[in-house]
């Protein structure tokens, strides 16, 4: 597989950017700890890149080109790939387009310690700009999220009063459970009824 | 050794036991701006090389490396977080001056605690054989004075199975790129007058890399002194070369 200076570029700034995040979580170094040396091979189909992902005492290396041994390697097509960074769920992974060679548990402890990073963001911030403007701005952020939150609700409920009620472009939800128990009834009746005409057909002895 | 044997220095013959201490003169007065004229003859480039070829290390976790050559300490701190406590990473370099800014380097980022530092002659290494899983040296072949020899002892010192990378100045592949910069490197002394102070080590620096060993030349010169499945990455167009070359496995 042939390796390059712009891919390598390119890795530089994703691991630069994993790192610094994984920095910010004091857990990280307890937790990468006992996976150091372990390697991942990440083989994208589409596009053809194959990338190692060396597990460190508290950082992670990011390089490509062949190496001896990885420790699991994982296969598929890009959009597989993103799907399985994204999702928590790790089963029937073959239908999701992904094979995985070698040792699991390092693809869960991995995906583990990348989805539970607990960034404290108002003690990283407070040491760059301050506590008071660290806890207003904590403040700001909180509001803001409740306001969004609620605006999210309400619109929500708008659209769904002016399609049900005031166009009435679709059905209410108890319109539709009536509508479904109706065709039950008479699910129930056509078969208690072919249940009769087939007792009727069978002759008498 | 001959009194009458001469090597190049730059395009200069001068005798060989004088080479070595000619060196090490042009270390010794660029050492304190030594990154920032990097930074400004390679555009920043530099960096990015240097990690590409710290992929081509394929190290891991409780390995021992050999940065030889190592300077200013720009490889030991790239190869320090791989290795880690468990590894370790040998900072070598034949001048005084250089070991002592890499390691003030290496201290003010916090000193991993994993480095060793030394002062070492890359054709005489003074480590058991097979002591290093990798060794790696940058830009610092062209400088030494029997790059035979110093091949020979980076090939005692490589445990077997492990790798050396050589990552030196080359030649550019493509005419046209090779004729631009060769019209840049032209403006190196300059610069170095400008920055350093000290244009002739610049343009030592500049002579220096025409006269060293092109890619398939220096391929050879590995494979002479015992490493196999040598091969050799151009960079940028072949202007920089990042030669590996394996010890055979016991």
């Amino acid at each position: 597989m042939a390796v390059s200076l712009l891919h390598s570029a390119i890795l530089s700034a994703i691991q630069g950017m994993v790192n610094n995040l994984l920095a910010l979580d004091s857990r990280t170094s307890a937790r990468l700890s006992p996976l150091s040396g372990k390697v991942l091979q990440i083989h994208c189909l589409t596009p053809d890149i194959l990338v190692n992902l060396i597990v460190c005492e508290n950082s992670l290396q990011f390089c490509q080109g062949d190496i001896d041994n990885p420790d699991t390697i994982i296969t598929g097509t890009a959009t597989a790939l993103v799907n399985l960074l994204v999702t928590r769920d790790t089963s029937n992974l073959k239908h999701k387009g992904i094979e995985i060679r070698g040792s699991t548990s390092l693809l869960t402890s991995l995906q583990e310690v990348l989805m539970s990073l607990n960034i404290d963001w108002e003690y990283h911030l407070s040491k760059l700009v301050g506590d008071i403007p660290t806890q207003a701005l904590g403040e700001l952020l909180e509001n803001s999220q409740e306001y969004a939150a609620r605006a999210g609700r309400n619109l929500q409920q708008d659209i769904d009063d002016y399609l049900h009620e005031e166009r009435q472009l679709l059905p209410t939800a108890s319109q539709v459970k009536s509508f479904e128990d109706s065709v039950d009834n008479l699910r129930l009746r056509v078969d208690r009824l072919r249940a009769r005409v087939s007792r009727l057909e069978t002759p008498t002895t | 050794m001959n009194k009458n044997k001469t090597t190049h220095f730059g395009y200069r013959e001068v005798p060989v036991e004088d080479k070595a201490g000619l060196v090490g003169q042009v270390f010794h007065s660029v050492a304190r701006k030594y990154d920032m004229m990097n930074d400004v003859m390679s555009l920043g480039t530099h960096r990015i090389i240097k990690r590409f070829t710290v992929e081509l290390s394929a190290l891991r976790p409780g390995m021992d490396v050999l940065d030889l050559a190592g300077g200013t300490g720009d490889f030991s701190l790239l190869f320090s977080p791989i290795v880690g406590r468990k590894g370790s990473v040998t900072l070598a370099d034949i001048n005084e001056s250089m070991v002592r800014v890499g390691r003030d380097r290496i201290i003010d980022k916090g000193n991993p605690g994993n480095i060793a530092y030394t002062i070492a002659n890359a054709e005489k290494l003074p480590f058991e054989d097979n002591s290093f899983d990798c060794i790696c040296i940058a830009y610092g072949l062209r400088n030494v004075t029997d790059k035979d020899a110093a091949l020979a002892s980076m090939f005692s010192k490589t445990k077997p199975g492990g790798r050396v990378l050589v990552l030196e100045f080359s030649k550019p592949v493509n005419p046209l790129l090779e004729k631009a910069y060769d019209a840049y490197s032209v403006l190196w002394p300059k610069a170095g007058q400008l920055i350093t102070g000290d244009g002739d080590s610049y343009q030592y620096l500049v002579e220096s890399i025409r006269m060293h060993p092109d890619q398939e030349t220096l391929k050879q010169m590995m494979i002479n002194a015992g490493f196999e499945n040598c091969q050799y990455h151009n960079v940028m167009g072949g202007i920089c070369a990042i030669h590996i070359g394996y010890k055979p496995a016991a």
